[in-house]
């Protein structure tokens, strides 16, 4: 090769690495987004209005609020029955069914990052992804404490990271159902909190966050929920 | 954004909030979200001898009026089922209270 080609194909080679690196340090390249559907999603861009749920004003605000009650709670009795310890052959199949539920939560879970990362829910028959639950990500959001008692530590992380870019301020784009975000969302967040106990503050946080926004289903004259939430203009 | 609790909803969802805020308010020393999920417990609490059928409480309730005995439709399944899951799980959690061991 002569010299002149050499150079070139050097610098070239110089070129891609500090484009690469550049890239990296700036987080140009979506590495998490590199999971998702093909097509863009429509339903994060249009969301730019954000809506600070925290100080939205409350028409029929709370006067005389009960105080969690203090001390320790009571004591959860017993409800398994004792069984014998486990034979060889017991272990075995057990572990064969343990490995069975895994193989089958992984297969939808797979879907769900491929076809509807970040979406509600990934539509089985057509790849495609539906937001029936404000579109953050209930299907990942609920999902947290099963990854964590599957052991699936690794795709936690992942959907940890996934976690930061679902934004409770971020304008809803459809009635907020108080109930299924309360025990999707709420729930997913605060029961992976106490899994991990407490090393992931993002779940604590994206809760707080959560909570101030379904606080307002409360406000009405007699402080009953209201069961689907929305802004009126 | 004034708005009003629903005249038909399902005791389902109304009684089903308790263990996520009971626990949020755990977690952030804030007693607003236990407060919340509190009333509805007491008014609950109030009218479960007065239903059709004493002791459980029907499917649909008015969540405007806070009114939990008109309905005639009783279950332990969906729609209703997890009013009564979340009683032991919410009492478990939570210390002692006086009127709300049941």
């Amino acid at each position: 090769m002569n010299r002149l080609l050499r150079r070139y194909l050097i610098l070239c080679i110089l070129a891609i690495c500090c484009t690469l690196v550049i890239s990296q340090l700036f987080g140009l390249i979506p590495w998490d987004g590199l999971y998702g559907p093909t097509s863009p999603r429509k339903s994060t861009r249009a969301r730019s209005k954000k809506v600070d749920w925290r100080n939205l004003k409350f028409n029929f605000p709370i006067s005389s609020i009960t105080p969690l009650p203090t001390g320790p709670p009571l004591p959860i009795p017993q409800v398994q029955y004792d069984f014998p310890p486990e034979s060889t052959l017991q272990r075995k199949v057990r572990l064969e069914r343990l490995q069975a539920v895994e193989k089958a939560f992984l297969r939808s879970w797979k879907a769900y990052k491929k076809y509807a990362w970040l979406q509600d829910e990934v539509k089985p028959l057509t790849a495609g992804y539906r937001n029936d639950y404000g579109g953050w990500a209930a299907t990942l959001v609920d999902n947290l404490d099963t990854l964590l008692i599957m052991g699936l530590e690794k795709e936690f992380k992942i959907a940890i990271s996934g976690l930061k870019k679902v934004d409770f301020s971020m304008y809803p784009v459809s009635k907020i159902n108080v109930f299924e975000m309360t025990i999707r969302h709420l729930g997913g967040l605060l029961s992976a909190h106490d899994i991990s106990k407490g090393r992931y503050p993002i779940l604590l946080d994206k809760a707080k966050e959560l909570g101030a926004m379904l606080y307002h289903a409360f406000d009405t004259p007699n402080a009953m929920p209201i069961m689907r939430l929305e802004l009126k203009k | 954004m004034r708005q009003d609790a629903p005249i038909q909803a399902l005791v389902a969802e109304v009684g089903s909030l308790s263990l996520e805020f009971t626990r949020l308010s755990q977690l952030t020393g804030d007693s607003r979200y236990y407060d919340a999920v509190q009333r509805i417990y007491d008014r609950l609490y109030e009218q479960q001898n007065k239903t059709r059928l004493p002791g459980l409480w029907p499917i649909i309730v008015n969540a405007r009026k806070a009114g939990f005995t008109a309905d005639r439709t009783f279950t332990f399944g969906g729609m209703a089922d997890s009013l009564y899951e979340y009683f032991p799980k919410v009492g478990y959690r939570t210390p002692p209270i006086l009127h709300n061991s049941h």
